[in-house]
């Protein structure tokens, strides 16, 4: 008991003596920091002149804490050990814990990175699926092209021709069509009501059916596009060509009554 | 003309002050509401809206440790007020106990050029510029944390951690394309 | 039932928001008790216009009625209309003694000398008020009832504020107003606003002012809050007379809502830089107008928090000062107050 006591007295004396040199280190510093004030203020009085440029001014002072770092001298904390020990021990978990959160920080930065590289890698695998597909398709199609030849080219115009031909062909038989039902021959109307217009009007027998004029009209127009005008004679019935000009099929010769000509509908 | 300076004062154990000038006395409050919280050493802030400080408030300001400008991006007055009361710090301030501080980058309405500015004119004086959310108790939180490291340093609390240190290190600098106009 | 009569119950209706319908009805108490629950268990307006159209014509409440219950919602909600203020002057010597009675007999009976075709209602309201409703028509035409005047007066004041008025009628308005209260003429006060009650404050005097003192009000106390003692503000005492001007300026608590402000300036451009403008011989003209829900209050604010400078420029602080909100700004006057006509 009395050895512990003693033992607890001793400590209580050690840490006295820590505590004491501790104060004593504190004042130093701080004699040493009110010399370090007043020459601040002592110095910023005479320094009243054009102040440098701010950024030779960093330079400067960091030029000289540089300086300061490269002659400073690593030197003990104080020397009682007690004193060392425990500044030792707060620093080392203080660094303890803050290396854990660098270790924390890494660790999610490390996931992360990982995650992001998943995704790159699936990425790429895709692209370079597509990249693979692409060339297939390329390489087709320069095969393709090889073959296809002068020949094909002459049975592909030929088959346009056929087609152009065989649409042609439609259109005309159409319109025979449409002229055979709406445009009948003159004596076939005037017979039907015979008893009305018995009198008033006498057809020439040889009257030609509308589809023909509208053929000689075509025919003058393409034989000789110089001179498209057709004289109007007899064969001709009236109603027709008085249709064929209210619509705008033909057109009258300027000077000559009896001349007509197809409308230049190209 | 009366300058703030650094080292007009003797400092008082395990205490850092922080200046909070800005010109709207908006966000300053909230900041240093939650700035105060700091346990681990005393923070004393003093607010302002614009320097210089009056004369009469000189006997009792400690001395001041980091000089915060807080500029809303929205307002020209603001920037303005800022740029105006860097005239009366003392250029010993500049060499690492000086920051800027911007809110509301976020906003729509503000023209591009007058954070370029922003930009500029802490590139030249080599000060680190952060970007705060004022809005959200998140966002002052965050502009606390970042706050108090620095002070941290520039009020000497951590060894062998200078204010001119890191500021070299954390200064904002200016990407070379800010003057050239952009095609996009 | 005319067609006009219909046409004024679905203005009514279309005017009187659903869910103030019953007190209004109510307080109109000319349904029966049997009416009034069959129009509270409707729902739709279509559907409550034809209900009430139907009562009207079974009750036979003709125009007469109808306008009554137009009466009771406009004095009970005044904000949705504009209103205008005007300022009577130069009273006679018995202009104090003028009472609701007398007041009432007289106005009639003079605007019914000047427009053969009008129809006049007049209601004193509890705080004091005279209501005065005027369907205005011409020798040829009935008073229309769909576009009626609303003229509020306290009487023993020398306040008039009026709604939508053409220039004509407003002539044989003030007329039959000046000769009826004993005075000598009427003026416009130019101040308007969606809010009666704010106008009326802001002219008489009732909100909360702030007299300029040296010594410390209980202003700045009440803006003491307890703060953190490691907080502390530099420029407390610039911010605390910032807030003292501005409230001498604009006053203090609810302040009156006035929505706009608007200055005509016809002054000389006083530009340095350009000299065309500077050598013009007539002044520059334009307007200047500020809006806001609450045009005091952020003005106040301006001044109060610095963005304004302080003490305010006469032109914003002859608001609250003047009981005015159109300013006519001359450069005829050296002074800034007689700058302001």
């Amino acid at each position: 008991m009395a050895e512990v006591e003693s033992g607890g007295a001793a400590a209580e004396a050690r840490s006295e003596a820590a505590l004491n040199e501790l104060i004593d280190l504190c004042e130093d510093q701080f004699t040493k920091l009110a010399k370090l004030q007043n020459d601040i203020v002592l110095s910023e009085q005479d320094s009243c002149g054009n102040p440098p440029d701010h950024a030779v001014n960093r330079l400067m002072a960091t030029e000289a804490e540089l300086k300061q770092w490269l002659t400073v001298e690593p030197k003990l904390l104080a020397s009682n050990s007690e004193v060392l020990l425990k500044a030792g021990k707060e620093e080392m978990l203080k660094l303890c814990s803050e290396l854990e959160m660098v270790v924390c920080c890494q660790e999610a930065k490390r996931d992360k990175l990982r995650e992001t590289k998943e995704l790159e890698q699936k990425w790429l695998e895709e692209k370079q699926q597509a990249l693979i597909a692409s060339k297939n398709h390329l390489e087709r199609m320069k095969t393709e092209k090889g073959e296809a030849s002068k020949f094909n080219v002459l049975l592909d115009t030929k088959a346009k021709i056929q087609k152009m031909k065989t649409y042609q062909e439609s259109l005309m038989e159409c319109l025979g069509d449409v002229l055979e039902k709406h445009f009948p021959l003159p004596q076939n109307a005037s017979s039907t009501n015979k008893k009305t217009k018995s009198n008033a009007q006498e057809f020439d027998e040889d009257m030609i059916s509308f589809n023909e004029i509208l053929e000689l009209l075509m025919n003058k127009a393409l034989s000789t596009p110089h001179d498209p005008y057709i004289t109007i004679e007899n064969t001709f019935w009236p109603p027709y060509i008085e249709l064929m000009l209210r619509y705008g099929i033909a057109v009258r010769h300027q000077e000559n009554n009896f001349k007509i000509r197809l409308e230049t509908f190209f | 003309m009366s300058l703030l300076k650094p080292f007009s004062k003797l400092p008082s154990l395990n205490t850092a002050n922080i200046l909070l000038v800005e010109s709207e006395e908006q966000f300053q409050q909230s900041l240093a509401d939650v700035l105060v919280e700091e346990t681990a050493f005393t923070v004393n802030v003093r607010l302002a809206k614009s320097l210089p400080l009056p004369k009469e408030n000189e006997e009792s300001r400690p001395r001041i440790d980091l000089v915060v400008f807080i500029i809303n991006l929205t307002s020209e007055l603001s920037f303005q007020s800022a740029e105006a009361s860097l005239k009366y710090l003392d250029p010993g301030y500049l060499l690492g106990k000086v920051c800027f501080m911007v809110t509301k980058a976020r906003n729509t309405s503000v023209p591009t050029e007058r954070l370029d500015a922003v930009r500029k004119l802490a590139a030249v004086l080599s000060c680190p510029l952060l970007f705060a959310e004022d809005q959200t108790p998140d966002g002052v939180t965050n502009a606390r944390e970042r706050l108090l490291s620095i002070l941290k340093v520039s009020a000497g609390l951590v060894p062998m951690a200078t204010a001119l240190y890191l500021s070299n290190l954390t200064r904002c600098t200016v990407p070379p394309d800010i003057d050239q106009p952009s095609f996009d | 039932m005319d067609e006009s009569t219909k046409r004024l119950v679905q203005r009514l209706m279309r005017r009187i928001p659903s869910k103030m319908l019953k007190i209004t009805l109510e307080k109109w108490g000319r349904l029966t008790e049997k009416q009034q629950r069959e129009i509270e268990a409707v729902q739709s307006k279509r559907a409550l216009t034809e209900h009430l159209l139907s009562f009207c014509e079974k009750n036979e409440l003709g125009v007469k009625r109808l306008t009554e219950l137009e009466m009771i919602h406009i004095i009970d909600n005044p904000n949705q209309e504009m209103w205008y203020a005007f300022r009577l002057s130069d009273p006679e010597d018995d202009a104090r003694s003028v009472d609701l009675m007398q007041f009432k007999e007289q106005f009639k009976s003079h605007i019914r000398e000047l427009v053969s075709q009008v129809s006049v209602k007049i209601r004193k309201h509890t705080d004091e008020a005279v209501w005065i409703r005027i369907a205005w028509g011409d020798t040829y035409s009935c008073p229309n009832h769909l576009k009626p005047t609303y003229v509020v007066h306290n009487l023993q004041t020398p306040y008039v504020f009026v709604t939508s008025l053409t220039s004509k009628k407003k002539l044989m308005l003030s007329q039959a107003l000046v000769l009826s209260t004993r005075y000598q003429s009427l003026k416009d006060a130019n101040l308007s606003g969606r809010k009666l009650t704010a106008i009326r404050d802001l002219l008489m005097r009732q909100y909360q002012q702030v007299f300029p003192t040296k010594y410390p009000s209980p202003l700045t106390e009440r803006n003491q809050t307890v703060t953190n003692p490691h907080i502390e503000r530099e420029q407390a005492k610039p911010a605390e007379r910032r807030l003292q001007l501005a409230c001498e300026a604009f006053g203090v608590g609810m302040l009156p809502q006035l929505q706009s402000a608007v200055y005509k300036l016809e002054t000389k451009l006083r530009d340095h830089t350009d000299r065309t403008m500077r050598e013009r011989e007539e002044p520059f003209r334009c307007v200047v107008k500020f809006a806001s829900t609450n045009l005091l209050e952020s003005l106040k604010n301006c001044a109060s928090s610095g963005i304004a400078s302080t003490p305010v420029t006469p032109l914003l602080s002859s608001i609250p000062l003047k009981g005015k909100n159109y300013f006519v700004i001359t450069e005829n006057g050296p002074g800034p107050s007689s700058q302001m006509s």
